[in-house]
This record gives structure tokens, C-alpha cells and sequence, in this order.
């Protein structure tokens, strides 16, 4: 096959920071994943112009910048939002901030065991297979803003958390 | 001006699917004027993706310490997160989708389930090993599934059918039920009961596969592995490469080279039976099986009023149409030869010389109609290519054609103007792909798909039926003096299908799917 083993390596080593870029283009997760998938594609297609001596989240967050446009734009989604200069700005910040990402991930998974069992129960059923706001709303009969409300107060929690975490592995 | 609370309000919107557009004129206002919006609108979509990928992972209490690498997300749809994986398989898309769709875990879980979230196997250790990457008639035992396409390390018993898995390190597996593996890494498998043919690349060379009597170590090769759990015997068949066979008592290592079988018995080499015909399937019969599956399905549409599964028969000029009813009869070929189409034993037709067609009659007068094909062009030698036009120019006629840049144009013959409002991408030479035309003169319009994705659409006023008639594939009978009267194709064509109705994108979108030659093929 002749794909160097350091790609499959960083491939698979960026998938989540390229997801997270993605859905603060995109919003919907599932939708990230379809856009990260076609950037897959298009990285796989490039692998012989991966230079293994160059930084590969760089690299990768080009071809997912425009993939993630070229999404938007077929389906005429945030085009008053999202143009290149936006998106590539973004997407530096993105990689600047790619070493603290990591500590940000499992910050995330101590906090998270940290929460209510109410509260991981709704974060679980709003980003469980075909979770929606809408859907939670519809089945406690109760309205999509107030579902909306109670993931926010979580989804605060769980930024406050991360942010305490990461001080105290400072400290 | 704006609190972190008002932020967080908004962001949370967007995640939700309730901002509004003033909501995202501020988005887009703040974050283009201020680095810290972003780096809180980073932050947030940062956990909004997290969550997304590990919720189960690290919030289940099975699991009192986190996976330091937790798994993908168990998925919001059959898309999410099992590409996520690694990269061998990301080339797979489609394929693995098309996976999960054959794939039935057997029982189904109970339904009063259905209302609490769903606490899905977590990876014994959090990782991904391997990856499903096609199957056919695939069933897993309960408890012993893969969790979507992604396999962990752990046991799994395939019940019925056949999987092909992907492991991260680029190492193949094809395994034939009834099989029971247990994965313990991306290049370390225990092969419990059963058949699997494994195609290691460079990338994969130690690819170990486990078994009772002896280790197997694969060294950049291709190679078949069966387990008699009756009598502990496995016996190893190299295609291709080299395998290192060691003793799991002693250590004792053997190398076992390309065109060689071996049995071993509690770490006792001896001759192993011949192979038989059919023994370990390679990916690409998954394929076949696949789309034999799929042929027997499609036939039962009545709406359909030819399929052409071009299927070679001892008189090479007939090409059958498997669909008696329909209104259309068999097919004849001339002059075009039959080679191999998307898999080995999947027959196909080469149109290769300006003289090369086949004819089909598409009898009647029809309100809708649609073709589709899977063809393979290999070059554009003229201005228009036929892939199915109509002989001369008759109005309700149809041309079905490619243009010298790839482009698929064509239409019904109309007798006033049409616009084609939309022109999308070209068609890719040298690789299997599927163009629809689907006509409705209810719509007055027309739309055209290469691979599902819409690549023309064309509008008229004036009132036409559409009436085939007497056509050829790969060709055309040119009317005299016509500007351009060589429209020859050179490529292949294996699958034709007619219908007398318009089909829907999300139709022809899964077409494409369940058709797709095989796990490398890229839409694009």
C-alpha cells in the first residue's frame, strides 16, 4: 500500500481536534462527522504529498477548512457566517491551541464522571444516536428551549470544570 | 458588551439547533472582532465534539477509570465516529456504512429499552482495533458484536455470513461464519474456531493471528488459516509472502513460504487436506455475494421495466434482461466482448471499438423513466459519448451521453428549448461509476447523478412523451450527416437498469450504495 505508518499514526491522532474545527463550522455533530469523513477522503488521496518532517495538523486542517466550507455551501448552510478568512482564522487558532487540546479531553472525562447521574443521563440521551433537543423536548413533553436550557447549565458546568482542572494540573 | 453568559446562551443555540439569524449575525460579528470570543467558541465547540465522541466512554460507571484514549462516540448515525478510527479504513466510507446496513446483530435488543439512553460495550480498553469494512449476510452472537463497525479488543463470534475487517495498522481480514475471534490489538487477533484469509501490507508486516496449536506471523504476505475447534488443528495455506509458524510450547519457528499449506496439531507440523474451491473468500467475493443479494432484491420492483445484470451466457450476443413482465425483452450484443466488471465473477461488457454496442428496445410511450448504469469509461475519444442513446433523433427519443470533458448530458429529443439550470461534476475515467438519468415529462425536467450526486438538471416547456425505442448502448446509430456521428464508448458497462418511473435522489443515492465496487472506491 505504501502508506508510512506515520501517517496512519497522525491520521488517527487528529481526528478529534479536526471533528472539534469542523463543528464549530458545521454545529451539528453528526453532520461534523460526515465532513470529517470526506476530509478523511481527501487526506487519503494526498498521502503522497505528506511530508512526514512537516506538522501534520497543519497540514490536515487546509483540506478540512475547505471541506467544511464546500459542506456549507452545498447546503447553503452559515453563508452569512463562515467565509475563508473566518474559517482559516479559526483554523489557526485551532492548531495554536493543539498541545492544551488534549489535557482539554481528559479534563473532560474527570469532569464528566463528576456530574449529577440526572444530568450525565441528558447529556447522554442529547448526544446518544439520533439524540436531538427536539426529540428529549417531544418525549418529556416539555419545550425544545427549556431542554436547551438544562443542557446549557450543564454544558457551563462542564466548561468550569475543564478550566479548574486544567489550573489545578498547572499549580 | 457581552457577558461569557450571553456567549455560552448563544453558543448553546447553535450546538441545539435554535439560533436564530440574528443569532448568527452576532456569531459572526464577535468572532471576527475578538480573539477571546474564539478561543470561548473553540473551547465549547471543543466540549460540544467531545461529548459527541465520549459520553459513553468516560461517563458509563462500568468504567471507573476513564480510557485514557476513550473510544469514538457509538454514533449518531452509522456515520459517526467509525471512520474516526484510524486511517487504513477511512478510505471505506461508504463501504463500512453499506456494512452496518447488511450487518444485523442477532437478537435485537428488548424494546422497553429503547426509552433510557443506551449503555453500549465499552472497549475493554478503550481503543480501536479494527474496523468492519464490508459484509454479506452478516449476523454476530449477542454480546459478541462489534460495537457499529468498530471492534475493540475482545471476543467476537460471527453467527452467519461474512465480515471483512480492517485492522489499524492496514492488516485485512476476511472471516467465514462460523467464526470466533478475540482481538487483543491492531496486530494481534486469537482465532478461536473458524476461516479467515489475512492480506497484510508493509504497513501491518507481524500481523499475528493466534491460534491453539501455533502462532502465526505474518510477514507482508497473503495467507488462509482455518480452526478445527474439534480437534485444535489449524491449518495454514500461504498465497503469497511468507509466515512464520511458531510453536506456542516450544518456540520452535518454521517458515511457511508462498503455494505451501501446513497443519499443526498441538505444535506438531504434518501435511495439511488440499484447499477447496471457495475456501477463504477474498474481499472482493463479498462484493459479489453482495450484489447478487442485492440483484434478487431489486427484481421485485415493479416498476422496473428491464434489469440488465450482465451475466455472460453461452451465446455471448444475448444480453438478458432478468425482468420478464416488464415490457422489454432480452438484449443483443454486438461486437462488444465480455471481460470482468466491479468483481472477480461479475461479468461485464468492453465497448472498446467505434463498432462495439449493444441494441435494447425500450417499447411505448412513458410519462417518467429512469436509467442507470454502472460503467467504467477508460478514455473520451469524441465530442459525445454514448452511454445509452436512442437510435437517430426522433423527438421522445433519449441520448444518455458523456461529452468529450466527462460531463453526462443528454435528455429526452424535445422540439423546443430546455435550460440546464445546473451542471455538476464530471465523471471520473478509469473507475466503476454509477450515472442516473431520471426523466419526467409530468416535471418537464431531468435530473442526472453520477455516483447519487446531482451532476445536471434540465428543465423544457414544451409537452414530450418520452419514447425510447430501439437504442444502443455504448453507441449510437448516427442519422446521415449528423455533426458528430462516432459517439463510441470506450470503457465498460455491467449493470443497466430501466424504469418506468422518476426515481427520487435518496433512491439513486442508495443505489450507489449497496452497488459499490468495493471498499477502496472513492465517489469523488
Amino acid at each position: 500500500m505504501g502508506v508510512s505508518t506515520e501517517f496512519v499514526t497522525q491520521i488517527t491522532r487528529s481526528q478529534r481536534q479536526l471533528h472539534s474545527f469542523i463543528l464549530s463550522m458545521v454545529w451539528n455533530p453528526a453532520e461534523a462527522d460526515d465532513v470529517l469523513q470526506e476530509t478523511n477522503l481527501v487526506l487519503w488521496e494526498k498521502v503522497s504529498e505528506f511530508d512526514a518532517g512537516r506538522p501534520f495538523l497543519p497540514w490536515a486542517m487546509q483540506f478540512a477548512q475547505f471541506q467544511a466550507l464546500a459542506w456549507l455551501k452545498r447546503r447553503r448552510r452559515q453563508r452569512l457566517v463562515f467565509d475563508d478568512d473566518l474559517a482559516r482564522l479559526l483554523a489557526d487558532d485551532a492548531i495554536q491551541e493543539e498541545l492544551t487540546f488534549e489535557d482539554r479531553r481528559e479534563a473532560l472525562a474527570t469532569c464528566l464522571q463528576k456530574l449529577p447521574a440526572e444530568q450525565r443521563d441528558l447529556i447522554a440521551r442529547r448526544y446518544e444516536p439520533e439524540g436531538s433537543v427536539n426529540a428529549i423536548a417531544t418525549a418529556g413533553g416539555t419545550s425544545p428551549k427549556a431542554v436547551s436550557d438544562r443542557l446549557r447549565r450543564i454544558r457551563h458546568t462542564l466548561l468550569q470544570c475543564i478550566q479548574r482542572t486544567l489550573r489545578e494540573a498547572i499549580a | 458588551m457581552t457577558t461569557n453568559y450571553d456567549l455560552e446562551g448563544l453558543f448553546n443555540r447553535l450546538a441545539d439547533g435554535l439560533a436564530s439569524e440574528a443569532d448568527e449575525r452576532t456569531l459572526t460579528e464577535l468572532l471576527r472582532s475578538s480573539p477571546e470570543v474564539r478561543r470561548a467558541y473553540r473551547e465549547f465547540m471543543a466540549l460540544h465534539s467531545g461529548l459527541h465522541w465520549d459520553y459513553v466512554a468516560a461517563a458509563g460507571p462500568e468504567v471507573p477509570q476513564p480510557p485514557t484514549v476513550p473510544a469514538p462516540p457509538t454514533g449518531s448515525s452509522w456515520r459517526a465516529g467509525w471512520f474516526a478510527a484510524f486511517g487504513a479504513g477511512m478510505l471505506l466510507a461508504s463501504a463500512a456504512a453499506l456494512a452496518l446496513f447488511l450487518l444485523r446483530p442477532v437478537p435485537p435488543g428488548p424494546p422497553e429499552q429503547t426509552a433510557s439512553p443506551p449503555k453500549p460495550d465499552v472497549p475493554k480498553e478503550g481503543s480501536i482495533s479494527a474496523l468492519l469494512v464490508d459484509g454479506v449476510g452478516a449476523e454476530f452472537a449477542l454480546g459478541r458484536a462489534p460495537d457499529g463497525v468498530r471492534f475493540g479488543p475482545g471476543e467476537y463470534e460471527l453467527v452467519k455470513g461474512i465480515v471483512h475487517l480492517r485492522f489499524a495498522q492496514g492488516a485485512d481480514m476476511v472471516l467465514v461464519a462460523p467464526a470466533r475471534i478475540e482481538v487483543t490489538d491492531a496486530q494481534r487477533t486469537r482465532l478461536v474456531q473458524g476461516q479467515v484469509r489475512v492480506i497484510a501490507p508493509p504497513t501491518a508486516k507481524g500481523f499475528t493471528v493466534a491460534t491453539k496449536a501455533a502462532n502465526y506471523i505474518d510477514l507482508g504476505t497473503e495467507f488462509g488459516l482455518r480452526v478445527d475447534p474439534a480437534s485444535g488443528a489449524s491449518d495454514l495455506y500461504v498465497f503469497d509472502g511468507q509466515v512464520d509458524v511458531t510453536d506456542s510450547r516450544s518456540g520452535a519457528v518454521r517458515s511457511v513460504m508462498g503455494g505451501k499449506s501446513s497443519r499443526s496439531v498441538d505444535g506438531r507440523p504434518t501435511d495439511a487436506p488440499p484447499l477447496k474451491e471457495g475456501d477463504f473468500p477474498t474481499p472482493g467475493s463479498i462484493g459479489l455475494k453482495r450484489w447478487e443479494q442485492y440483484e434478487l432484491e431489486i427484481r421485485k420492483d415493479r416498476t422496473l421495466l428491464a434489469f440488465f445484470p450482465f451475466r455472460r451466457q453461452a451465446d455471448e450476443s444475448v444480453l438478458v434482461n432478468a425482468i420478464e413482465g416488464g415490457g422489454m425483452g432480452d438484449g443483443r450484443v454486438v461486437g462488444a466482448r465480455w471481460t470482468t466488471g466491479r468483481w472477480p465473477g461479475k461479468d461485464a461488457l468492453l465497448f472498446d471499438r467505434d463498432t462495439d454496442f449493444a441494441q435494447v428496445t425500450i417499447p411505448g410511450e412513458h410519462q417518467e423513466l429512469t436509467l442507470a448504469a454502472w460503467v467504467k469509461v477508460e478514455r473520451i475519444d469524441f465530442v459525445l459519448n454514448a452511454i445509452l442513446n436512442s437510435d437517430g433523433y426522433e423527438p421522445g427519443g433519449i441520448h444518455f451521453q458523456l461529452n468529450r470533458q466527462g460531463f453526462v448530458r443528454g435528455g429526452v429529443i424535445l422540439a423546443g428549448n430546455f435550460k440546464d439550470p445546473f451542471v455538476g461534476k464530471p465523471v471520473p475515467l478509469g473507475s466503476w461509476v454509477h450515472v442516473a438519468s431520471a426523466i419526467s415529462a409530468r416535471t418537464r425536467s431531468q435530473q442526472i447523478y453520477v455516483n447519487g450526486v446531482l451532476a445536471r438538471e434540465r428543465n423544457w416547456q414544451n409537452e414530450t412523451l418520452v419514447r425510447p425505442g430501439s437504442c444502443r448502448i455504448g453507441n449510437w446509430l448516427a442519422i446521415p450527416k449528423d455533426q458528430f456521428p462516432t459517439r463510441a464508448l470506450r470503457g465498460q458497462m455491467d449493470e443497466l437498469a430501466v424504469w418506468s418511473r422518476a426515481l427520487p435522489k435518496e433512491e439513486i443515492g442508495r443505489l450507489v450504495e449497496t452497488g459499490r465496487p468495493g471498499l477502496l472506491w472513492n465517489k469523488e
